[in-house]
């Protein structure tokens, strides 16, 4: 296997929920908990869940774009490093932030000998090698900038590569030649470069948003839901665009979206997200063929076919994802479980593997795929 | 199959200062009685222009329905919407209304939505409004829709008045709570209809007398809502324009007096009035039969207290709430997890089973159409292009745009297929293309498309299309 980009160790989120008179902080939105993620190069990782599960906040931690409560995230790590740090961070149990803050202090020692991106000088040079495109393409393009402006200014900042694998800075024609074939690439022709965000189509903005995010060749690139806000025929074009981008450039990407379709169409691997946990890490035709954790299962059976004839046992789901403020003890799943028994509403599944290359989290994953355990008509416990 | 709602040649065209975009052209189906027709097409393509055309919503100024009709039973919608405004054409078109005749359109059209013909918007979110609790909105389109139903249920819980008294007396229970507690329940058990409890205790406090007095109130209003009833099916069901013409002269007039804003002040103000309570009880009920985990706890929330899913069941509880001929659901799922549509799609097919209310349902989700319509119509820029049975649409797509359509979703069930696109974008509507709107992306195209418009040919029974390469094997046939 390829050599891995991002580990993420031990990754926590919790976002505080302020309240009352004197801003008190009345509890924690537990956003992300205790997240490992390895990524390799080159590949696309699917990473799929409902909303509110936490798949976005995930993103953008492994961007750095939100510091983590906990944890650590290593780019480019040896993997010698890496795995002796995650060991560590296996003993890291409570989910009080500040408890947490004191334990990590331990662990810190360790980390600090990796390669980690907590401090501003190396976050510079890490910006340089990851991206991101986000979900609305309205929102995040200046209404105010032309879009030659747009796309020149990660480029102004952060400069080029060239091909003894330094950056150089570029401006004046140089710069104007450069964007005029990015754009080129991009589906786009040059008289749009002079043009404002509002007068381009979803599509056409997210091919910006796009050009913008890779101007610089990044080697990973966070892909947070870009084609959930357009239309079918408009997202084929983008998928195929991004395809063809990664082939050429030699990214990785990270592709978030609730639509399962999409991911099986586009990704490697698929990270499935449940209430700030991951539930299930498999090769994406592993995963649609044989999906281990029930909540797949469920997530899996209810998308629906374009094909009237075909008949299909569709899961429902009774009620919704609780808070993540105020997560199910145990499983987490347990609530909305067909699978449920008393342990469940204990203790926590870790995540194991299961079948070669095929990790879930779930106390009765081999139960489940050898038939031996029979779903009961309704959930067990529910909140 | 009958036809409940028949849609004809329907125009609408929106007149902004760049020039007038042609959102609908001569747009035709009807829907048969407890079928569910999809219309699915990309953005801007007017599916839900034609939602807002049939239930008259579409903001004026800018849009205006201008031609076409929209039957249901045998009543026009759009009988007199040219009397509305004349069109001056000068250098630029000039729209000159007539306010007498779209007043009374407005008062007509009221007595239709909600009633005949009601709705499910895309967000919840916005289609609830913020300050009211949920079970305020669900009486509310009771207490302007159906009074009957209401009244009837008080009648009937009138009924029991003897036995009430009898308990009161036999002092099994002494006070009514003014929370519902247990003793209430109790009563609820044993009478059954008995939905306004504490109507009655204001009853049994007051005594015969004034339940007789108060009793007959309601007789008389039951008696006057009956024949409004029968009034607004008249209309529905007489062929007559002119007899139509009567009656919705008196039904505009009784219409002024039950007024959207009136209704809401009494609302507030009056919270004790019976009909209210008894609407408030009732959406108990509609709740229930639309799945939602403890209900009276519901019942007391504002919209902003409950989830995507669960507002979407409230509003389909107001949409269904008088029982429409149709409901028209314009993508009432997009907003919503895949886990959570499931549930919707499910909850309004068992609906549908139960109730017989023919749907359209409006989506852009191919998958959706799939699993829930009976028929579907493909929409592209203001035209229905492609009209066909759902299995027939999906093993054997004719036109052009349908195909590049179905080849361009990412499939779960057929992960080797790659994706193929269509090409560019939907055209501006102010100047659509020539002919055939689809022709500048089509891969098909050829001389007579850039010039000539196509009409609806009927390739196989119940499938029609708007293509002219079909329409030269017609013609050889």
């Amino acid at each position: 296997m390829s050599k891995v980009l991002i580990d993420a160790v031990g990754l926590r989120k919790y976002f505080p929920i302020k309240g009352g008179v004197a801003g008190r902080t009345l509890g924690y939105v537990y956003a992300v908990d205790d997240v490992n993620v390895k990524i390799y190069k080159g590949e696309t990782v699917g990473l799929v869940g409902e909303s509110g599960c936490g798949k976005t906040t995930l993103g953008r931690v492994l961007l750095d774009l939100a510091e983590p409560t906990a944890g650590v995230l290593f780019y480019n790590p040896e993997d010698s490093v890496s795995n002796k740090v995650s060991e560590l961070y296996k003993n890291l149990k409570t989910n009080k932030p500040s408890e947490l803050k004191k334990e990590e202090k331990k662990l810190v020692e360790e980390a600090k000998k990796a390669d980690v991106y907590r401090n501003k000088k190396r976050n510079r040079e890490f910006r340089k090698k990851v991206q991101i495109v986000f979900q609305d393409p309205v929102s995040s393009l200046d209404p105010r900038m032309l879009i030659k402006d747009i796309i020149a200014e990660p480029i102004i900042i952060n400069g080029v590569p060239t091909e003894d694998g330094k950056r150089k800075k570029i401006k004046g024609d140089e710069l104007l030649n450069y964007i005029k074939e990015m754009i080129g690439e991009m589906g786009l022709n040059e008289d749009h470069l002079f043009r404002f965000p509002h007068e381009f189509s979803g599509g056409q903005r997210q091919r910006i948003a796009i050009a913008r995010a890779i101007s610089i060749r990044p080697e990973f690139l966070v892909l947070d839901e870009p084609t959930s806000a357009l239309d079918v025929s408009v997202q084929a074009q983008i998928l195929s665009l991004l395809e063809h981008l990664q082939q050429k450039y030699e990214m990785t990407y990270l592709f978030i979206t609730h639509n399962l379709a999409v991911i099986r169409a586009v990704s490697d691997r698929v990270i499935v997200m449940y209430l700030g946990k991951v539930v299930e890490v498999s090769r994406t035709d592993d995963l649609f063929a044989n999906p281990i954790h029930p909540y797949t299962q469920a997530l899996l059976s209810a998308i629906p076919v374009p094909d009237p004839e075909r008949k299909r046992n569709i899961v429902v789901l009774s009620g919704d994802v609780p808070s993540p403020a105020n997560p199910p003890a145990g499983c987490r799943f347990h609530t909305r479980c067909r699978f449920a028994e008393e342990i469940c509403t204990k203790e926590e599944p870790k995540l194991e593997e299961i079948k070669e290359g095929h990790t879930a989290a779930c106390h009765f994953a081999r139960e489940i795929i050898s038939g031996q355990k029979k779903p009961a008509e309704a959930p067990k416990f529910s909140n | 199959m009958e036809d409940v709602l028949v849609v004809k040649n329907l125009k609408t065209q929106f007149f902004i200062y760049e020039g007038v975009v042609k959102a609908l052209e001569d747009v035709s189906f009807s829907v048969g009685k407890g079928e569910v027709l999809g219309i699915v097409g990309e953005t801007g393509c007017g599916k839900s222009v034609t939602a807002y055309s049939i239930t008259r919503l579409i903001p004026d100024p800018p849009g205006r329905v201008v031609g076409g009709e929209v039957r249901l039973g045998n009543l026009d919608l759009m009988r007199n919407i040219k009397d509305e405004a004349r069109f001056v054409q000068k250098k630029r078109i000039k729209i000159k209304h007539n306010y007498r005749v779209i007043r009374n359109n407005e008062l007509f059209f009221n007595t239709i939505r909600g009633k005949y013909i009601s709705m499910i918007f895309q967000e919840p979110m916005a289609a609830l409004n913020p300050v009211y609790t949920v079970e305020d909105q669900i009486a509310e389109t009771l207490l302007l829709h159906n009074r009957t139903r209401l009244l009837k249920i008080m009648k009937s819980a009138s009924g029991h008045l003897s036995e009430l008294e009898k308990w009161r007396d036999g002092g099994e229970i002494e006070i009514f709570d003014d929370e519902l507690g247990e003793e209430i329940d109790k009563i609820k058990k044993t009478a059954r209809g008995v939905e306004s409890i504490r109507f009655h205790q204001d009853l049994l406090i007051e005594g015969a007398n004034g339940f007789s007095k108060k009793m007959q109130k309601y007789e008389e209003m039951l008696k006057k809502s009956i024949e409004h009833d029968e009034l607004e099916d008249r209309l529905l069901t007489d062929p007559n324009p002119t007899t139509q013409q009567e009656i919705i002269k008196r039904l505009a007039k009784e219409s002024k007096k039950v007024n959207l804003i009136k209704m809401s002040k009494q609302m507030k103000r009056n919270k004790k009035d019976p009909l209210l309570i008894e609407g408030r009880r009732e959406s108990f009920s509609l709740l229930e039969s639309v799945d939602i985990p403890n209900p009276r706890g519901v019942l007391k929330s504002y919209p902003h207290e409950l989830s995507g899913g669960m507002l979407q069941r409230v509003t389909i509880s107001i949409a269904l709430a008088n029982n429409p001929k149709v409901l028209i659901a314009d993508e009432p799922t997009t907003a919503l997890d895949v886990t959570v549509q499931a549930q919707i799609l499910k909850l309004l097919r068992d609906l549908q089973d139960a109730i017989g209310t023919s749907i359209i349902l409006i989506t852009h989700d191919l998958g959706v159409i799939a699993e829930t319509c009976n028929r579907v119509a493909v929409m592209y820029a203001g035209n229905i292009v492609e009209m066909a049975e759902v299995k027939e649409l999906f093993r054997n797509p004719k036109h052009p745009y349908t195909i590049g359509l179905l080849q361009s979703i990412p499939r779960v069930d057929d992960p080797n297929k790659t994706l193929k696109t269509i090409p560019g974008n939907v055209p501006n509507l102010i100047n659509p293309p020539q002919g055939c709107r689809f022709h500048p992306r089509c891969p098909f195209v050829f001389d007579r498309c850039r010039v000539e418009k196509p009409v609806s040919i009927e390739v196989s029974k119940g499938h029609t299309v708007e293509c002219h390469l079909f329409s030269g094997k017609v013609n050889a046939e």
